[in-house]
Formats: structure tokens, sequence, C-alpha cells
């Protein structure tokens, strides 16, 4: 499913719909998932993002990809999640396992830590470096796409995203010693 | 972005998992993209108000358990010290609660006071690692040796590490000789040579501090020269000599300057440490340096140990059979006892509780092999331990956040730390291989093979927050790899809070 194939488009129906889910429902929890760090709601936050784009497909006008129109629904909905004072007081139950600068010793000897391990580092930096790392680096969008989902400029964008690659970098220094 | 990415975000791609947008999910939404959208809302509405009362009513069932006069359950672990096992009771164990306290007091077994009778070093020149010899610093020309280092001490000037010969390993620490000039001083091509100051290999470990020991304005010099081998060197400035420093005072051992008797005079207290722990106190009696030989006065004499711990001011003397407690008299010479901990005698520790004192190496000994090994601090916990340099013997090690592993010719083996309030253990079964110690709490046999055993060992270096000790191997190689790990995990020490 082409972007062009939607861009003029009032409505999908059923099986568009489906499609749209079957490719980009990953992307849309990982994404939630990573800002909220919450898998209950990266749930719900994905769900919501098919239904929105389901009822708004008409203000999707091709000016970005698909995906990256999903995505910054994603964004919205999970910053309002974050936003709302009611899950700020009660609903955070998930608890992202702590920052660490080195794989913990039990995955590193048993040779599976990495990805668990960077994810760690991953989920203990700042929201704005974290949201910008993740586009690029499991959502594999460009500058300019990152800068569309974030609504901020280019070179914004290249910054946090050097400086969230430096930091991840710094705190997995301790693998090699 | 045209960049090159990251190496490890190949590794990271992916790692959040697949297919979680499941197929359940998208029923849901199609489900729900099928009604009419007003009802759509009012349903989420309710299941929200729901919710929300449902909340409420968790939040009221709970609060009454919260009151005070409530009996509240009993923490995993409280601010109250932990009860000292005696003999007659086990080890507490993950089948076993807590021993209660007992009741009756122990026996007295040591002496309320001990009083220190200092001595005159004249007739001890053997046996105890002190100079006292009066050293003026010898001017010796800067091109005639080699730098290695440079410290620049405020007010004082700059001291020089340097070998006296290419090829040489003895370290020597001088002081930049300066000469009075119109404008202040200046530097010269001269060196005032202090003396030894440990091993080239440990040039950067060398070290220049402040003193102001037995109440002498001055400098301390220390340097590593080995495993258990470390080198302090006292000096001072004279009216007659101006810019010459002059030593009356080495140490081949340990040093800490504090002020014990609280008179204002810091003594210095030196620590041996080998396979027992000797410490003595030096003291200034008016111009008179005497010392006195802690061990021999608390009668903890081989293979007892004696160990001072600055952060409670204390000197514990580690018995066979009990650790004894003792405190600095204030404004008087005497140790007064504070504290008599009996030891578990049925069955040996693996782990001694020993708190780190400053040595950056130790040798361990495994089968008749000697391992150099290095002292390296956890990152988590405050403890740490000696690991084998790398080397023929020890082919890789990598320090981990909650541990370390390494990698010999007989297989690879890891020690983990883990808090005791980390979550449930898993199952453990105690294994006659490792019963005769009495921290061992037992082994848990996993599916990573062949990585299969994990044997856990309880840490009680704060009674209100033990560890475990986790070390993992191949359980059919445990008599290749297993020694050099139980030696690695003996030699754990404590950091004391500064």
């Amino acid at each position: 499913m082409e972007p062009d194939y939607l861009k003029h488009v009032d409505s999908i129906d059923g099986a568009e719909l489906r499609q749209l889910m079957d490719r980009y429902g990953d992307d849309v929890w990982k994404y939630a998932y990573v800002l909220t760090k919450n898998r209950e709601q990266a749930k719900d936050i994905a769900q919501e993002v098919f239904i929105r784009a389901h009822y708004h497909i008409r203000s999707f006008r091709g000016q970005s990809s698909l995906k990256t129109w999903l995505l910054a629904i994603a964004r919205n909905q999970s910053l309002n999640y974050l936003s709302s004072s009611y899950f700020r007081k009660i609903g955070l139950r998930e608890t992202v396992r702590p920052k660490q600068s080195a794989p913990s010793a039990e995955s590193a000897y048993m040779g599976k830590q990495s990805a668990e391990e960077i994810w760690d580092v991953i989920f203990g930096l700042s929201k704005k470096l974290r949201e910008v790392l993740v586009l690029d680096l499991e959502h594999e969008l460009t500058v300019q796409e990152t800068a569309q989902v974030l609504n901020l400029p280019a070179g914004t964008v290249k910054s946090r995203l050097h400086r969230a690659r430096k930091e991840v970098e710094k705190r997995l220094k301790g693998w090699e010693q | 972005m045209k960049e090159t990415k990251p190496d490890w975000y190949s590794i990271a791609r992916g790692g959040l998992g697949d297919s979680l947008f499941t197929e359940e999910m998208r029923r849901e939404v199609g489900r729900i993209v099928g009604q009419p959208r007003a009802r759509r809302r009012r349903g989420r509405w309710i299941a929200g108000a729901a919710l929300i009362a449902l909340s409420v009513a968790a939040v009221l069932l709970i609060l009454p358990l919260a009151r005070p006069d409530s009996p509240a359950p009993s923490p995993a672990v409280t601010d109250a010290p932990s009860p000292v096992p005696s003999p007659d009771q086990p080890l507490p164990t993950l089948e076993s609660p807590e021993p209660e306290p007992s009741e009756t007091p122990p026996p007295p077994i040591a002496d309320s006071e001990v009083r220190l009778a200092y001595e005159s070093l004249e007739n001890h020149t053997e046996g105890y690692p002190v100079e006292t010899d009066r050293v003026e610093a010898k001017r010796i020309d800067k091109a005639s040796v080699r730098i290695q280092r440079t410290i620049e001490v405020e007010g004082a000037g700059s001291f020089a590490i340097y070998v006296r010969e290419e090829g040489d390993s003895q370290l020597y620490a001088g002081m930049e000789a300066s000469a009075r000039s119109a404008t202040g001083h200046r530097e010269t091509d001269e060196l005032y040579e202090i003396g030894p100051i440990g091993e080239l290999v440990y040039a950067d470990d060398v070290s220049v501090t402040p003193s102001s020991a037995f109440g002498q304005s001055g400098f301390r010099i220390f340097g590593p020269c080995g495993a258990n081998c470390v080198v302090n060197v006292w000096v001072h400035f004279e009216e007659e000599t101006p810019g010459v420093p002059l030593s009356d005072f080495r140490l081949n051992a340990h040093a800490q300057e504090v002020d014990l008797d609280e008179d204002g005079i810091p003594e210095v207290i030196a620590t041996e440490t080998f396979a027992t722990g000797k410490v003595q106190i030096y003291k200034k009696f008016e111009d008179r340096l005497l010392f006195v030989d802690v061990n021999a006065a608390v009668r903890a004499e081989e293979p007892s140990s004696v160990v001072y711990e600055g952060s409670q001011r204390i000197f514990l003397a580690l018995l066979p059979d009990r650790t004894l407690t003792y405190k600095y008299g204030i404004r008087e010479d005497v140790l007064k006892l504070a504290g008599v901990h009996s030891v578990e005698t049925d069955l040996d520790r693996l782990i001694a509780e020993r708190a780190y004192d400053g040595s950056e190496s130790l040798q361990l000994e495994v089968d008749g092999e000697v391992y150099e090994s290095t002292w390296f601090a956890n990152e988590i916990f405050p403890v740490g331990a000696y690991l084998p340099n790398d080397g023929d013997k020890v082919l890789h090690k990598m320090l981990l956040t909650d541990g370390f592993t390494f990698t010999t010719e007989n297989g690879s083996a890891l020690l983990a730390f883990k808090a005791a309030d980390e979550g449930d253990l898993p199952k453990l079964r105690k294994e006659d291989d490792l019963a005769m110690y009495g921290d061992y709490t037992g082994t848990e046999f996993t599916d990573n093979e062949p990585y299969n055993r994990r044997d856990y060992f309880v840490y009680d270096w704060d009674a209100n927050r033990p560890i475990y000790v986790v070390l993992q191997y191949a359980g059919d190689r445990a008599s290749d790899v297993r020694p050099l790990l139980l030696a690695i995990a003996a030699n754990i020490r404590y950091v004391p809070e500064a």
C-alpha cells in the first residue's frame, strides 16, 4: 500500500485498514512503547492510532509517508497519555529496567545480551533523545521524515541524534574493558 | 541520512520484538471501527468510568490495611541490625527464618579496655615496616634521569616521578628545585631526589597529598611497588634548609592519618595486608616518635588479624571464633571494647567480611599457581574483587555492571553480585561439594548449556544490605574452572562509606 494510493481518499474500508495494520502495526506499537515505557498503554495507543487513521484518512495528503503520518499520530497520542494527570499519578505501573552502563553479567556471559542491554540504555535516555534515536535506529526514518514526525527543524534532529548516539555509546563503554 | 550507522544499531534493531501488534488487536480495531461512532465513544466512556470506579474501590479496600494500628506485613529488610547467629543457630537461609535475638548477653571474653603501651622504635628495627632515619634530599641534575610523570602540588611546586636509567624499573620521587629571583621563584635544571617510591608499572598510581601527620605540615608521597607492597614517604621543610625536602618517616605499608585521641594532632595508622592484617599506630609524644603494635595489644596475632575501619573509627580484631570491636579513647591511649560478635564456627565462610584497605593488587594462589590480580570496584554495589590480570592464564576478562566474566583455557566463568531484595531467588539445592561453606546458600541448575550451574553465596557485609554472590560456570567442568572463581570470591572486599 503506497501513500499515493491513499493520498486523496475520504475513507478506507476494513480490508485496507487491515493492510495498514499488518504493515505498520508493529512500528506504531514500538514507537508508542518507547515514548510511554508502558506495554499495555502502547497497545491501547497503537489501536487508537489505527482507529484515528480510519476516521481521519482524508487529512493524509501525502506530504509525508504514510508511516511518518502514523508515527506522528502515535506521538500525539503518547504525549497526551503522558501529560494526562490521571496516568501521571497512578498509571505508570510498568517499570522499565534501570539504565545500566554495561551489560548485566549474566546476559553478557550467555552472549545474548546485546539488544536487550542496548535497549535498556536507550530507555534510560531522556524522551527528547530517545525518540529521535528510535526513529533513526528502529524505524529507519530519514532526518527529514524524523523532522516531520517531531515537527522540528532538520538541524535540531541531527544534533539530537548525534547527542543520543554519543550518550548510548558512553553508557555502553564498559563492554570491552 | 547518508552517514554510517553505528555498529550497535544492527544489534539493537528488532530488539523490541516482533508481532507486537497482534491479531487480537487487529480484530479489536476492526470491531470498533465497524461500530457507529457515537456508540463507540459512549462505550469507551462507560469502560473508563468502570475502570475509575474499580480503582477507587481498590484504593478504599487497600487503605485500611495501611492504617498504623493494623499489623503490617514483615518487611524483607528492616533498619534493625540482624542478630549475629551463634554456632548453635544456623545461618539464615531461604528455607529457615531469621533466628530470634538471643536474650542472654554473651559472656565476657575480652578485656573491656586495653591500655596501649607505646614503645620506642629503636628496639624494633626489624619486623615493622617503618624507617625513621633522617634523609635530606640530594640535588641532582634533571637531565640525568628519565622523568615519567610530573605532579603539580599547589603551594609546594612540582614533584617528578622518574627512573634513573632507561630500562630501570625502580621509580624515584623528586622535587623540582627552584631558585630565588627578583620576580620570585624560578625553575632550575635540578631536582631534589627524595627516594624510591615504587615500581615503574605503577607510575600512574603515585600520588602526592598534603599531610599534617604528627602535627607537622608537609606532604605524603604514595606509590605501589607490587602485589601487597606500597611505599609512603612523608616530607617536610625546615627553616635551616629552605626548599630542601626532608624525610624522617617512611612506611612500607598502607597508611591513614587519623586524630585517634582527638587531641588535634593526627597519628598514623599503618596497615600491612598479607595473609593476615597487621596494624600499628605511630604517635609523637613531644618530639619522640613511638609506636604500638595493635595486634599484640589486643592479642590478635597470627593467624588472627586486625583491621582499622576508618569510616567508623574502629579497630576490628578478627579472631578465629569472634570479632572484637575497639574504639580509641579520647585523650587517652586505650582501646575500649565496643562489641563482641561470635563467628560461625561450625562452617567456614568462603567470603570473609573484610573491608577494602586500598591495596591495588593481590596475588591469588590457586592450586600452586599464582595469579597477579588487580582491584576492581563494582559499579552498583559497594564491593569489589581482585581480578586476575590478563595474560597466559587468563585469556580474557570483561567487566560488567553487576560483576565480571573471565575465560581461561579451562573455560569461562562468571561472578555476579545481586541484591538480596532483588526479586525472588530461584529454587536452590545444596550441593555436597560446597556444603563446607557456611555462606553457601545453594545451587541452581539452568538450561543454559554448558554454563548451567549457578552457586549462590550470601555476603553479609552489611546486615541491612546483604547481597548474593553468584558464581556461574559449566557444571561438568567445575573442578577446572571453579577453584579460581572461589579464590576471587574469597577475596571480595566491601568498600566502607567515606
